[in-house]
């Protein structure tokens, strides 16, 4: 899969989760707190976008990524592993 | 608010109508003392509302929980003087309490209140069909969907095989360290 497609699907749920942000506001450079998000919305995010992409990974590092970068490293990472 | 998953608004619909296990099959199961649940849960007095696990589910999967309402007599005696019913909130709460031991249960041993359970975020629905009265114990039914990084339940308070209340609340998982 590639990182391309996975942005486009966290973009989306972003979006959808998020009130009032724009598309051009989401860079791979921004965190979700940055647009906005609390905690709960961040995980929101997260896990419709691992479901969606069916990806799985561990809280712990999802924890760790500092912004949507980080995030996309680590699906990057997990789509790329065999299940 | 979140849009309900048509599986989720299914399950609730079936549980407004009647009881989500049949009554044979609520007795027939394991029983779990208070004192097991008390090794589940971390509640206590006098916020510990299951008392005893009738009925266990693995596949599903389901619980089937009972609450003694005699141990809640200060409650009814304020809610409402002379026109006693069990309040909404402690029906989800229940539903709530039960769905973590029915997690606890399939994540590790029986009796293990350190295994993953999950942390309640939203109230997705409730409905309260019927008033819970103090005669007659209450039954509470259970059944966890997963969803991602959260776990859904829909559940009922069932008193003398009558739904009184309809609830489905979403919690976020927790997951041993690694």
């Amino acid at each position: 899969m590639k990182r391309d497609e996975i942005f486009a699907v966290v973009r989306s749920n972003i979006m959808n989760i998020l009130d009032d942000v724009a598309a051009d506001a989401i860079s791979e450079e921004v965190s979700m707190r940055d647009l906005g998000a609390d905690s709960l919305q961040i995980v929101e995010v997260v896990s419709r976008s691992m479901k969606e992409l069916r990806l799985k990974v561990h809280r712990t590092d999802l924890a760790r990524a500092r912004n949507l970068s980080e995030l996309l490293d680590l699906f990057e990472k997990a789509a790329s592993e065999p299940t | 608010m979140l849009d309900l998953a048509p599986e989720v608004r299914a399950l609730i619909r079936a549980a407004g109508r009647g009881a989500m296990i049949p009554a044979a099959d609520r007795s027939r199961g394991p029983v779990l003392s208070r004192g097991e649940v008390e090794r589940l849960l971390p509640h206590r007095d006098p916020f510990l509302l299951i008392d005893e696990i009738t009925f266990v589910d693995r596949g599903t999967p389901a619980i089937v929980c009972r609450c003694d309402l005699e141990r809640s007599a200060p409650t009814f005696a304020g809610h409402f003087p002379g026109r006693p019913l069990w309040p909404g909130v402690l029906q989800v709460e229940a539903i709530g309490q039960a769905g973590l031991c029915l997690a606890r249960l399939l994540a590790g041993s029986p009796g293990d209140r350190d295994a993953p359970g999950f942390a309640l975020t939203h109230i997705l629905g409730a409905e309260f069909i019927r008033p819970v009265r103090p005669a007659g114990g209450l039954e509470i039914v259970s059944r966890l969907l997963p969803d991602g990084l959260f776990t859904i339940l829909v559940g009922q308070c069932l008193q003398q095989d009558a739904v009184c209340c309809v609830a489905a609340v979403r919690g976020i998982n927790q997951e041993l360290e690694s």
